[in-house]
């Protein structure tokens, strides 16, 4: 069995400062494995995979690739080596073509007579781009000329090129649509005919049963067990990647839409151009109000008119007691939430500590009337409470919240609502980036709120989680309302979808 | 720990360059007074001054004297003249930056609060810092600078230590300078200066100027300009502005100048020049012709305050009657590139303009005859042919 | 099948981890001394080399003296940099506060009115700088430098042509180390208990860590922001009413470089550059201390007073190297 042993990792271990992202690590990856690596966000897999193909260095264990030491000095040395990498951000080189992308620190090799010979290297780039399934991208084509997606199947050309012995896709099919994936697809089948291997690292579940034939499950660092493909469904994988029983269901338990009537929030005819425009919208108490559509669809520009960040050109947005709403600080002070999409950058501060955070929207409660004095105490009490209520995972409240997980950010960013009790939640993108776990303990934290009498308008690009949570959808297309619908257990993803394409 | 250690480096190399800085002290520049413990002097001369009787009968005085900056060339004389007088008396010289604003005050405090400081000079001083050297009950003098208003100057004179100023004739320098060209047939004249209201000894020259155009109706001031220290900038802007120049005032100068004049092609003589400030290049345009005026020797003021200084140490002598009215003297004129080659050999050369023994004259300790009245008179009669007189026999040989 | 908790709390990896997160709180910590650190070295090296004197009765108030202005404006300063500004108007302002202390008080009139009078001028100052920038959208810099400019252009004017200057010794008490010393304390309670007591220094410092976030979570910045300017005018303010009794006279050259000791000031004490949540008020208060000290230190040792700006020069230089965050990604934003 040993000669068809591509890659041993053994004891291995990394760590940032204090935390430690990989504890005693052991992986042996076998020829004609697709392997699929799974976990949580933190829990060390990108670490991992970016250490195989040079990226980075681990701080202890060793690696044998084909029975031979295996220390890549750089992701080119490991290219030349026979690990190949491809990742989900952009990894073209702008300014030049396809080429030469492809080819990027290798065109010595194509060097005779000391010219280099053009036409050998765009022919041979050619021949990759159609063995990969894209004999539509010419190799003399200027990169910036393509779009996304064909931008990253030059990568994977690039990635195949060196004619790997193990493929390394990190998370690249997340960013990807059908076409993208498809080709993706294919080569991994193609390696599989060649004996080679793939260690495919994504968050899409269903994908990866497809397409692998084992499965690894890590979680905090630490290897959780690797199931074959008998033994691999999704309930299990989840299971072991959150380390506990998702009990009870993933969303809601009810089906019921309905709500008291009363209005809490109401927009009359609001626009902003080139975003949308002419859209009415009512929210009630106690209601989860879901907006959804593709992602220029408008409706995160909705979110941040009703919260008053951004003022409409045309029409108002109001609140129960006729106070019209057109900035934020208004906005906090009647008890209005907002949670942006762009978490680092909006909705918390990364350099300031997890209590610093936590307060904010509080201090102007918590101050005394005539001094202002705010105590050291009280804040304390305060970041504590939240930390312990909402289980953020840190060492104190004095940690930086750059430090934490996207999850915990985003248990961050709720608990600094919640300390003052807002009233009106608007989440835009609210489990974006985060884990099964989390997300699920999300889902029942707007529960409470909605039984609370707490009103939520909920903005999500994910379709399945629209219909899973909220009372009442208002789907929208190209900056115009198309259709609104409500909560039923018959509602699926097929009936919302000609809305909003 | 990257940090530390980069500190630490810091922190070694930063105390590095001060040990060295602190020990060396030379300057370069003219050569005036350079080590001269004793001038050889011929004809028998015999100094009055003996270094080590007057050390050991009244140790060793301590002065402190402060410029705006001793790397240009006044400073440097400064230095050196000043050097020459401490190496033949029981005397050490301190120096320092006088500095601008609230930093001014700032530095004397530093230099005295060492508390070995004897006396204190100061060009470009304040009544603050004559406060200052109250507080450490220090004797005071103003040099080549006096305050010009009433009220920082009644300030001054309310502090007992305070024992006066010794300054240059600006205004004077202003009249000459510009009579000067009046006298070499320019009508029509330009003048360059310091920004106003900065130093007051270029105010000053500013004011002679004007009031000599205003005796001279017929003298026409075709442009001014006061910026910081651009003149070599206006050289080329006037010629530009008019066609009709014939003479260009400056209130100090530059090589620069003269480097923009040849340039704009107005060094052949066409345009006289006369400014108030002597520049190394100055040599040569006398001897073309084209500079008709310039004084200097300003450093000459700063050892006559010093002389009245002394004065005060040795014995307590207050020479100055009246401290709220300054001592002025009169520049060294140079009107002829004779005159120039007799400034360089007998003002910037090995011998400062006075000697230790001519400073011995004017110290009361060694000559009891001497009054006030005697350096007024010879704050007038101190001109380049009376140097001449005084030092002829040093440069017989 | 392993479990997350058996691996990493069974005895070899829970000492790794404490012995990790012992160096973390270490390196916190360290980074946090070093400005103290710096203070105490410049203290102990100036009072050995000079043979106590540094230390004495005397120099104590020569310190408080010489470094009051400067105190001041840092103690201020940090309200308006903990928010990400800038101001580096503040001398040329002073200026002009001092050239009006100046006038008035030459014209007789009553003196708490003209300290009254230098204090709003300097708010005045302050206020532009801050009006420019949040009402023009221009950047801070640029909106400092006009008012820099335009402040320096009218006592450059004035001092062109007219000198002004008090008689020394009537306003001898103003330079009383006393009473600057108490107004000194005073100024840091106030300021400390704003700074970290008040929405004042934690709204400020929310904006310079995030402007987007602090808006979305209620902080109003516009007026943020212009508290942040007064308060410093009035630090300003009052520093500069020292400042003139201190010289005596108004020149042209009043108030000149007033900002640029106080950036390395707060430099020199650890307080970003940036602001955001690391900025503190003890570190502007640190860091000017410790620029007096080794302002006055240096020339007591006696060195060159030409050698003494560039040792400062360097000094600066080299602390910014070390204290600029890359993580960060800017000096000034």
């Amino acid at each position: 069995m040993d000669d068809r042993l591509l890659l041993s990792a053994k004891g291995v271990n990394k760590s940032f400062g204090p935390t430690r992202a990989l504890i005693d690590v052991d992986v042996e990856i076998r020829r004609g494995e697709i392997r699929g690596l799974i976990g949580e966000n933190g829990s060390g897999k990108s670490t991992f995979s970016s250490i195989i193909a040079g990226a980075q260095k681990e701080d202890s264990g060793t690696f044998l690739l084909n029975g031979q030491p295996y220390h890549p000095k750089s992701m080119v040395d490991a290219q030349h080596q026979g690990v190949s990498m491809i990742i989900q951000e952009m990894g073209t080189i702008g300014g030049i073509t396809v080429a030469s992308n492809i080819f990027a620190g290798r065109l010595e090799e194509f060097r005779k007579l000391g010219l280099l010979n053009w036409k050998q290297i765009n022919s041979e780039a050619d021949k990759i781009l159609e063995e990969i399934g894209a004999p539509e991208i010419k190799s003399t084509m200027l990169i910036d000329q393509l779009n996304f997606e064909d931008r990253k199947i030059v990568e994977i050309a690039r990635a195949l090129s060196t004619k790997p012995e193990l493929l390394i896709i990190d998370e690249t099919t997340t960013a990807l649509a059908t076409k993208g994936r498809r080709l993706i697809y294919n080569v991994i089948r193609k390696l599989h005919e060649q004996d080679k291997a793939v260690l495919f690292i994504s968050h899409d579940l269903d994908e990866l049963m497809e397409v692998c034939n084992t499965i690894t499950v890590l979680r905090d660092g630490v290897i959780i067990d690797t199931l074959d493909k008998e033994h691999m469904s999704i309930e299990l994988m989840r299971k072991l990647m959150v380390g506990r029983d998702l009990v009870g269901s993933y969303y809601r338990p009810d089906f019921d839409g309905s709500n008291s009537g009363e209005v809490v929030l109401e927009a009359k005819q609001i626009s902003l151009r080139p975003f949308f425009r002419n859209v009415d919208l009512k929210l009630h108490k106690g209601e989860i109000l879901g907006l959804g559509g593709l992602s220029d669809c408008g409706m995160h520009e909705i979110g941040k008119v009703l919260y008053g960040i951004e003022s409409p050109v045309t029409g108002k947005v109001t609140l129960a007691d006729g106070t019209e709403i057109h900035d934020s600080v208004q906005a906090v002070r009647h008890h209005m939430a907002y949670v942006s999409k762009d978490r680092d950058k909006e909705s918390v501060i990364l350099s300031a500590s997890i209590q610093s955070n936590i307060v904010l929207p509080s201090l102007r409660t918590m101050k005394k009337k005539f001094t202002g004095f705010i105590s050291r105490r009280s804040e304390d009490a305060l970041a504590d409470e939240q930390i312990k209520v909402m289980s953020i995972k840190c060492r104190n409240g004095k940690q930086l919240v750059k430090e934490l997980s996207g999850g915990n950010k985003q248990k961050v960013v709720f608990s600094k609502w919640l300390g003052t009790d807002s009233d009106i939640f608007i989440l835009d993108c609210p489990t974006r980036g985060i884990d099964v776990g989390v997300k699920a303990d999300m889902y029942k934290l707007m529960m409470e709120l909605k039984n609370r009498g707490k009103s939520i308008i909920m903005i999500s690009e994910e379709l399945v989680e629209l219909i899973g949570m909220s009372d009442r959808i208002m789907l929208f297309k190209d900056g115009v309302f198309t259709k609104e619908l409500m909560r039923s257990e018959t509602l699926s993803e097929k009936d919302v979808i000609d809305y909003i394409i | 720990m990257k940090k530390v250690i980069a500190m630490v480096l810091a922190l070694v190399m930063v105390f590095g360059l001060v040990a060295c800085g602190d020990g060396a002290g030379s300057s370069d520049g003219d050569a005036v007074g350079q080590g001269n413990a004793n001038f050889d002097l011929s004809s028998g001369h015999k100094s009055k001054v003996n270094k080590e009787e007057l050390t050991e009968k009244f140790g060793t005085f301590k002065i402190a004297f402060s410029y705006g900056q001793f790397t240009d060339k006044l400073g440097s004389q400064f230095k050196n003249a000043l050097e020459y007088l401490a190496s033949n008396y029981n005397v050490d010289m301190v120096f320092f930056e006088t500095g601008s604003g609230d930093e001014a005050v700032t530095n004397l405090e530093s230099i005295l609060s060492k508390g070995d400081i004897d006396g204190v000079i100061q060009v470009g001083g304040t009544a603050a810092q004559v406060a200052v050297a109250n507080k450490y009950n220090v004797p005071y003098i103003f040099a080549c600078g006096f305050p010009s208003l009433e009220e920082e100057i009644k300030g001054c004179v309310t502090y007992d230590n305070f024992l006066g100023g010794a300054i240059d004739d600006d205004v004077w320098a202003g009249i000459h300078c510009i009579e000067a060209l009046y006298d070499a047939g320019c009508r029509n004249i330009t003048y360059s200066g310091l920004t106003q209201g900065i130093v007051k000894s270029h105010d000053d020259r500013y004011k002679g100027m004007y009031q000599v155009l205003e005796e001279h109706p017929d003298m026409k001031l075709l442009a001014e300009n006061y910026s910081m220290g651009l003149w070599a900038d206006d050289v080329a802007t006037f010629n530009a502005s008019f066609n009709n120049i014939e003479g260009m005032g400056f209130s100090a100068m530059v090589d620069g100048v003269y480097t923009a004049l040849e340039s704009e092609g107005m060094a052949n003589g066409s345009i006289k020049i006369a400014a108030v400030d002597i520049s190394s290049m100055t040599g040569n345009y006398f001897k073309k012709g084209v500079q008709v005026w310039t004084c200097g020797g300003q450093y000459a003021t700063a050892m006559v305050a010093w002389a009245i200084l002394y004065n005060y140490l040795i014995d307590g002598t207050r020479i100055i009657p009246d401290p709220a009215k300054p001592l002025i003297r009169q520049y060294i004129e140079i009107k002829s590139y004779e005159d120039y080659e007799s400034y360089v050999k007998y003002v910037e050369g090995a011998l400062p303009t006075y000697d230790a023994d001519e400073i011995a004259n004017m110290i009361h300790y060694f000559n009891p005859d001497i009054t006030y009245a005697d350096f007024e008179k010879e704050a007038v009669t101190y001109s380049l042919p009376d140097i001449m007189a005084r030092h002829a026999y040093y440069y017989e040989k | 099948m392993s479990d997350v908790s058996a691996v990493r709390e069974n005895q070899k990896n829970l000492e790794i981890q404490q012995r990790l997160d012992k160096k973390a709180a270490q390196k916190k910590m360290f980074t946090n001394l070093v400005p103290y650190f710096g203070l105490v070295f410049t203290v102990v090296f100036f009072t050995a080399v000079t043979g106590g004197r540094f230390l004495s009765a005397d120099n104590m108030g020569n310190l408080i003296n010489q470094g009051f202005v400067l105190s001041l404006i840092a103690i201020g300063s940090a309200f308006v940099y903990a928010h990400g500004g800038m101001d580096f108007s503040v001398g040329s302002v002073s200026g002009v506060a001092q050239l009006v202390c100046g006038i008035m008080v030459v014209a007789g009139v009553p003196l708490p009115l003209c300290l009254l009078t230098t204090v709003l001028v300097c708010v005045l100052g302050s206020f532009c700088t801050a009006g420019i920038t949040l009402l023009l959208g221009v950047p801070v810099f640029v909106g400092s430098m006009c008012v820099r400019t335009s402040f320096a252009g009218i006592l450059k004017t004035y001092t062109q042509t007219k000198e002004i200057a008090v008689v020394y010794q009537d306003y001898a008490f103003m330079n009383n180390a006393a009473i600057k010393a108490v107004i000194l304390v005073a100024v840091i309670l106030v300021a400390y208990y704003l700074f970290n007591y008040t929405v004042i220094g934690k709204y400020n410092k929310a904006i310079g860590g995030n402007a987007r976030t602090s808006q979305q979570a209620g902080v109003s910045r516009k007026k943020m922001v212009f508290i942040a300017y007064t308060l410093m005018g009035i630090c300003v303010g009052i520093a500069s009413i020292f400042a003139f009794f201190r010289s005596g006279k108004v020149s042209a050259y009043s108030g000149n470089g007033y900002e640029f000791n106080v950036m390395m000031a707060i430099v020199l004490g650890g307080f970003p550059m940036a602001g955001g949540d690391r900025a503190k008020i003890s570190s502007a208060i640190i860091g000017a201390l410790t620029v007096t000290g080794l302002t006055n230190g240096l020339g007591m040792w006696g060195l060159d007073p030409t050698l003494i700006s560039g040792v400062k020069g360097v000094l600066f230089v080299i602390i910014v190297a070390l204290s600029y965050d890359r993580s960060a990604g800017k000096l000034v934003s």
